[in-house]
């Protein structure tokens, strides 16, 4: 029972266990923050994309849908997010997948960008709620509508 | 708020006790960070579909044609619809802001005057973390405003 009243390195041991609290409550805020901002740029990419495809889609350039996808790949990198693959997030876990969806109809230019932003404490991930968060990654989408020009 | 503990006779378990009372500090802290976080995503996305809205509505154009002397018609004014217009913006704010099911919209107007359509949203959205510091709840203003031109080109609209 000696050992039980010795409590040389107690302190030790307490810090290790508090710098676990620390780790996880400051990087789960950061991880959260750099979620947001990720969200933010998408939603800004989303923005160009679809402003992007309502004027080439009315100007009847037959390129319009690509330089919808370079408007949203350049808005993501001036956001400085990551772009690892041009791949569906919906069917990755892999952070900086990116994806482009959408198009002309109707008179409407209807685009949605879609981002995997790097997740570095999975386990508080389902708190998390800038996406659907899923392992490493988070699962940001945004989507955004704008009238054709001259539609 | 954060006040740090009394010293106590024994320094056993003082680690502890310091490491909880950062801990709360530590939170307290970065909850607001994070609500704001999350205030300035739903801020750009607002101001976005505000400016979606504007330009929906400023495409309800009316076009009013005349006859010059030698009988050409050319294109006089153009003005936004004021009836379609609001309704076409309206309809973009809602659908534009359809995927975040936190934000509220307070008050929404689309008014169209001449060639200008500005459409001014009011929105609220629920404090987080911010509550901590006595917010009820967020609430931002976003105008937006979106000119329609006579079309370059073509004289007769």
């Amino acid at each position: 029972m000696r050992f039980l009243r010795d409590d040389r390195g107690q302190s030790v041991v307490e810090f290790v266990l508090l710098m676990f609290l620390f780790v996880g409550t400051i990087g789960g805020g950061l991880a959260y923050l750099m979620a947001e901002h990720a969200r933010s740029v998408v939603i800004q990419a989303a923005y160009a994309a679809a402003r992007t495809a309502s004027i080439e889609c009315g100007a009847g350039n037959p390129n319009a849908w690509t330089d919808s996808v370079l408007a949203a790949e350049t808005a993501l990198q001036d956001g400085r997010l990551q772009l690892v693959t041009n791949q569906d997030p919906s069917t990755t876990n892999q952070p900086g997948a990116w994806w482009v969806s959408g198009g002309c109809q109707n008179g409407v230019a209807a685009v949605t960008v879609s981002y995997n932003q790097l997740n570095l404490f999975p386990v508080l991930g389902p708190m998390l709620v800038a996406g659907v968060a899923s392992g490493w990654s988070f699962y940001l989408t945004s989507g955004m509508q704008l009238p054709v020009e001259g539609a | 708020m954060c006040r740090p503990p009394e010293p106590q006779a024994s320094e056993r378990g003082s680690m502890a006790v310091w490491g909880v009372f950062v801990l709360f500090c530590l939170v307290l802290l970065i909850l607001p960070l994070v609500s704001t976080g999350m205030a300035f995503a739903a801020k750009t996305l607002t101001q976005r579909a505000a400016d979606s809205s504007a330009l929906a509505g400023a495409g309800q154009a009316l076009f009013s044609q005349q006859r010059d002397a030698r009988g050409q018609i050319y294109c006089d004014s153009v003005a936004v619809d004021p009836v379609n217009g609001p309704v076409a913006a309206g309809q973009y704010w809602a659908d534009n802001t359809s995927g975040m099911t936190t934000l509220q919209t307070s008050t929404f107007a689309a008014v169209p005057n001449g060639a200008t359509m500005t459409v001014t949203v009011t929105v609220a959205l629920p404090p987080g973390g911010l509550a901590l510091f006595g917010f009820s709840k967020l609430t931002w203003t976003v105008t937006a405003q979106a000119k329609v031109l006579l079309p370059a080109g073509d004289p007769a609209c």
